[in-house]
């Protein structure tokens, strides 16, 4: 396929997939907030003010202001930063140590493949959110090791699915033509294995990433990832909870946030994988 | 099928074994001394060393891995360092608070969520349908301790239909079962959601598969179509997603737990990963892995028994 025919198939297919068109209108609205942060926040999200506690949303203050006097709406528009950045990190952590069990699991076969595998249905024994809470409680609270902690979580699921995938290419008459040339099997998985399993990986690591946006709200929720006073959206509900009967919208919009953003990545990943691979319909689902 | 059973029974205890290692591992490597951490400002020599004698904690990582696991096997989970109780005793006495509601929550959720799928699967691409899914779309990107706070505000604060604490000194059913209304909806929307989903998708598959069709032909009514084939063939893929789903729910149990303030076995284990009780943390890690495999396990069996090809041993 040359680079016009990939023009316009993807036009085609955004327009056909409407799923993909929200996504993906609604992660490029997050990404571009998230960018443009320092220069759409009316203040600084960080800075304390403690004459003006709790007050409500006016037109200084567009959905008021916390416990110790900081803008909400600002924290918010930042909070997309965090959201954002953790959820990639951690995905992308994911990604590479899943990518490479899995490929030697599914190309090497025999006792790697009985003992990686083994290591992934352990891993899976646990629920990710169970696993990431007792990694934060083993590392210690903040943000690197919360990125870690859900990479390492994360990875045991993407791993096998790309197992799958290299088990499928492997049959291949290519990969044994390969290696009648000689060549080594590294090789072979980079050149050949790796760009084949590219496609599963990259829905399911979108349908992921909404589950690792959940992860972090959740670790933050509890005290268990960001630590304060960097605005993440997990932390604003625990915060604004105590007062969440007379101000409900700290609590109503950083919860809203999660909300569209994840949905934002569901929706986009579902899209992709339908049109990508309506095989993958059974497999690939969104924890 | 009796060959599929024991084959999976033999695995068990290597999964329970490769568990308690991963968690054994992960719990030790925490950085910085558990005793000394816990002890503070009263950590004197001697405090410290009276306490890692108590637990175990001088002597060599290997010897301390065999010596927990015999322990284990004998059903001892050691101590909690912040209470000093047996740390089976604390699990046992907020576990029954967890099952409930997750029984519950997956109840309530399995039945509506499996109403709902074959709701839309009979009126597919229609306005039910559309509905359905956009619901369950929702369902599954709202955090669960944030729809929990959200159902809490609604229903409690502005309401005041259901209460807010879940466990009360005296509690009568009727009052328990008041109070889990409110936790049960939020632990199991996801759940209904993503149940929803995968019902619908079996059922549509079912209903254009050739075998209705000649179902159909032969003249059965609508109503005998999908209660007994339909159904039937859906139900495979079903109990397999309510049984791979349901870490959600003990996922899940965790926040609704601690939003709801209800002693259970995921506040122990976020209150013991907070003090740093490490043996708390590991029994209970340990304790909750146990019952996803177990529940894992019940779901495989019950997907042999329904699915004649594995029973009758392909």
């Amino acid at each position: 396929m040359n680079s016009k025919n990939n023009n316009l198939y993807i036009f085609y297919l955004i327009r056909l997939n409407p799923r993909i068109l929200i996504g993906a209108i609604i992660i490029v609205g997050f990404v571009l907030c998230a960018m443009l942060a320092p220069y759409v926040s009316p203040y600084d999200p960080i800075k304390i003010d403690l004459r003006a506690k709790y007050e409500v949303p006016t037109a200084r203050h567009l959905l008021g202001t916390d416990y110790i006097g900081r803008d909400v709406f600002s924290r918010l528009i930042w909070g997309t930063r965090v959201s954002l950045l953790t959820a990639v990190m951690a995905i992308s952590i994911a990604a590479i140590i899943g990518l490479l069990l899995g490929v030697s699991a599914g190309y090497f076969g025999g006792m790697t493949d009985t003992l990686i595998s083994r290591f992934i249905d352990i891993m899976l024994a646990l629920p990710a959110f169970i696993m990431a809470i007792v990694l934060m409680g083993v590392l210690g609270r903040g943000t690197p090791n919360m990125i870690l902690a859900i990479g390492v979580g994360m990875s045991p699921r993407i791993a096998r699915v790309v197992r799958g995938a290299t088990l499928k290419i492997k049959e291949n008459e290519f990969v044994e033509a390969a290696k009648t040339f000689g060549y080594g099997d590294w090789r072979i998985i980079f050149r050949h294995i790796i760009p084949h399993c590219v496609t599963p990986l990259v829905v399911y690591s979108t349908l992921l990433l909404g589950s690792a946006v959940m992860l972090e709200a959740g670790l933050s929720f509890l005290g268990l990832g960001i630590s304060p006073p960097t605005p993440s959206w997990g932390l604003m509900i625990t915060e604004g909870t105590d007062v969440m009967r007379t101000l409900p919208w700290i609590v109503s919009t950083a919860g809203l946030c999660i909300v569209i953003l994840v949905l934002g990545f569901n929706l986009l990943g579902d899209g992709l994988r339908d049109h990508l691979d309506p095989r993958l319909r059974g497999e690939i689902t969104q924890e | 099928m009796l060959r599929y059973l024991l084959n999976r029974l033999i695995q068990l205890p290597i999964t329970l074994v490769g568990l308690f290692t991963i968690i054994f591992i992960i719990v030790r490597i925490m950085p910085g001394d558990p005793v000394t951490a816990y002890l503070g400002d009263i950590a004197t020599p001697e405090a410290i060393e009276e306490m890692r004698r108590n637990f175990n904690l001088d002597k060599p990582l290997i010897v301390q891995y065999f010596e927990t696991f015999t322990e284990i096997i004998q059903g001892d989970f050691g101590k909690s360092f912040v209470s000093g109780r047996s740390v089976a005793a604390e699990i046992m006495e907020v576990l029954p608070n967890t099952l409930i509601l997750a029984l519950a929550a997956l109840l309530i959720s399995s039945i509506m969520g499996v109403l709902a799928g074959v709701l839309a699967a009979l009126r597919i691409k229609k306005m039910t349908d559309y509905i359905v899914m956009i619901f369950s779309t929702l369902g599954v990107a709202i955090p669960v301790f944030w729809l929990a706070l959200m159902l809490i505000y609604l229903f409690s604060y502005k309401l005041d239909l259901f209460p807010v604490a879940s466990v009360t000194a005296k509690p009568t059913f009727l009052a328990q079962l008041h109070a889990l209304v409110l936790p049960s909806f939020a632990l199991g929307l996801l759940f209904m959601s993503v149940v929803a989903r995968m019902t619908r998708s079996s059922m549509a598959e079912v209903l254009n598969s050739d075998f209705i069709r000649t179902v159909r032909a032969k003249g059965a009514t609508e109503r005998l179509i999908v209660m007994k084939h339909a159904l039937r063939n859906a139900m495979i893929l079903i109990v397999t997603v309510i049984g791979i789903n349901s870490g959600l729910l003990i996922a899940g149990a965790v926040l609704a737990e601690t939003v709801f303030v209800r002693p259970g076995i995921g506040k122990l284990l976020v209150d013991a990963v907070l003090s740093s009780d490490y043996p708390l943390v590991q029994g209970t890690v340990l304790f909750i892995g146990l019952i996803y495999i177990f529940v894992n396990l019940i779901v495989d069996l019950l997907y042999a028994y329904l699915d004649p090809r594995i029973k009758l041993g392909n």
